[in-house]
């Protein structure tokens, strides 16, 4: 039994480590104007392309997908993100890549139990209009107040708001499915005022190798097929972690945000660094 | 004035900036011109660092800047006051018109550097129990043995010996056995606090006078003292300097 187990193991290792031989492949032959997608290369216009056809795609199963992959966890994580960020008087909020309205709806959560926060209001900006359908309805079912939230479809890399617009930035999950992760940090420079806040809740990587050769494992053999079963999508959820593989580890994106020209930029790892928590000031 | 904020965070990249500084005035002024109404000051907290952030032209959200919060805020004025408090023995120590002598230097000292607190005693309780709290317990100490430290040092204790470390550790619980007595003291300008201050020093200085010419016989009680102070300042890790 033991040693079946062994070879079990040690087959989905040599799979694994295939698979990022692959990844490291891919990087050395991508070429200019080519991006990554998952671990392939693809020209840069193709990759929004694609990745809005993902997210179409699993729109209605999005939400119970990250339960059954978290485990549940991600809840947690969302709610430590919100704690962090811990809204106060007059807080404008602009959520990126906030579809489902995960972070708006705990962001008005916290505002309504919180003594000082008057004038909070928060602007959920997707590039997927499927994604923000599903959030919208959300928001009717749980009865939030519509004056505090509204919603907009908009590129990340092009954000359609004016300038000094916002006082706090967030985007959770969702700047690894960025094609340009420069532009589109510059662009929430743009339109924070000074003082204004950027958090960033994302997959990092992990801090000690053992725990991420079991995320490894995990990753890629049990979450395309909970994918399959539950979403019908064996393709965009091998997608979803080959993408986590993708993204800069928690110092190189640090180094990036504060490129974009954020201050105080600061880093905290949850759950041994699958997710991180990026915070920087716009001062 | 948000420009010299701009320079000074850009430039030296701290956190203890101009914004910082307005934040505890704006904390003191809430409390010393409208005592009665000490309710809604919201004291040594998230909500007086958002208060004090849209005071100097910033969104509220600034706030996170200070993760620690009420921590943080406590930890800056304690520093910002022990800065001052050197200031002011230093022109102490330089004016040769009067003469003190080290007890009573000592006294002058710390009556000086507790009536800082004055102008936020209504508030103080809960900055002790913030300060006592573990993520700020690291802060609190090394801030603590910096100011007995400079007491000290002004006071004129050039020593090398154990009694080096006796001074300052009987200094720390004597500065804060009379914090304590002060944020309960009604009487009219703290009187029974400073008188219980010039009691607790006599008897420190009386007890010096018993121990130390027989230290030697008192290996022990000087060892465990020597290795308190020394573990004290490795956890603080103050001994890399």
């Amino acid at each position: 039994m033991s040693l079946k187990i062994g070879t079990f193991l040690s087959k989905n290792r040599i799979a694994v480590s295939n698979l990022i031989k692959r990844c490291n492949s891919t990087e050395q032959t991508a070429q200019a104007g080519q991006t990554h997608f998952g671990f392939q290369s693809v020209p840069e216009e193709e990759k929004s392309e694609k990745v809005h056809k993902v997210f179409e795609d699993v729109a209605s199963k999005y939400d119970i997908m990250n339960d059954a992959m978290s485990m549940g966890i991600h809840r947690i994580w969302k709610d430590i993100f919100m704690h962090t960020l811990s809204p106060t008087n007059n807080t404008k909020l602009l959520d990126v890549a906030g579809g489902t309205g995960d972070i708006a709806f705990r962001f008005l959560d916290y505002v309504k139990n919180s003594s000082s926060s008057n004038g909070c209001h928060v602007t959920v900006c997707d590039i997927n209009k499927a994604m923000l359908d599903v959030g919208e309805i959300r928001c009717e079912r749980m009865n939030y107040d519509k004056k505090l939230i509204s919603w907009q479809v908009g590129d990340a890399e092009k954000l359609p708001f004016d300038d000094n617009s916002f006082n706090a930035y967030t985007i959770a999950f969702g700047i690894r499915n960025v094609t340009h992760i420069d532009k589109a940090l510059d662009e929430a420079y743009r339109v924070l005022e000074p003082g204004g806040r950027f958090l960033c809740l994302e997959f990092s990587q992990l801090e000690t190798n053992l725990a991420q050769w079991f995320y490894d494992l995990y990753s890629f053999q049990v979450i395309p097929v909970m994918g399959h079963l539950i979403a019908g999508q064996w393709q965009h959820y091998q997608y979803l972690v080959e993408s986590i593989r993708k993204f800069p580890n928690q110092e190189t994106f640090k180094a990036m945000i504060e490129n974009a020209g954020f201050r105080q930029v600061t880093y905290e790892n949850l759950t041994m660094g699958v997710v991180s928590i990026h915070s920087g000031f716009k001062l | 004035m948000s420009l010299v904020c701009l320079c000074a965070t850009v430039r030296y990249n701290i956190k203890y900036t101009y914004a910082a500084l307005t934040i505890y005035r704006h904390n003191a002024t809430q409390n010393t011109s409208e005592p009665t109404q000490t309710n809604e000051n919201t004291g040594w907290s998230k909500e007086s660092i958002a208060a004090g952030a849209q005071d100097v032209g910033y969104p509220s959200i600034t706030h996170g800047m200070f993760a620690r919060g009420g921590g943080d805020l406590v930890h800056y004025f304690q520093q910002t006051a022990n800065q001052r408090l050197v200031q002011y023995m230093k022109a102490k120590v330089e004016d040769r018109s009067k003469n003190y002598s080290p007890g009573e230097f000592v006294e002058e000292a710390v009556k000086h550097r507790l009536e800082m607190v004055i102008p936020y005693i209504s508030r103080w309780p809960q900055a002790i129990a913030l300060m006592s709290l573990p993520p700020n317990v690291q802060n609190t100490l090394a801030t603590q043995l910096t100011l007995v430290d400079d007491i000290c040092y002004y006071a004129g204790d050039r020593s090398v010996d154990f009694s080096w470390y006796a001074r300052r550790l009987a200094l720390v619980a004597i500065y804060k056995a009379t914090e304590l007595y002060m944020v309960q003291d009604k009487s009219v300008d703290y009187l029974e606090s400073w008188k219980f201050l010039n009691n607790r020093l006599t008897e420190a200085i009386q007890l010096q006078n018993v121990l130390l010419p027989t230290h030697t016989d008192n290996k022990f009680s000087t060892d465990t003292l020597l290795s308190t102070f020394i573990t004290a300042r490795n956890i603080l890790g103050m001994n890399n300097r």
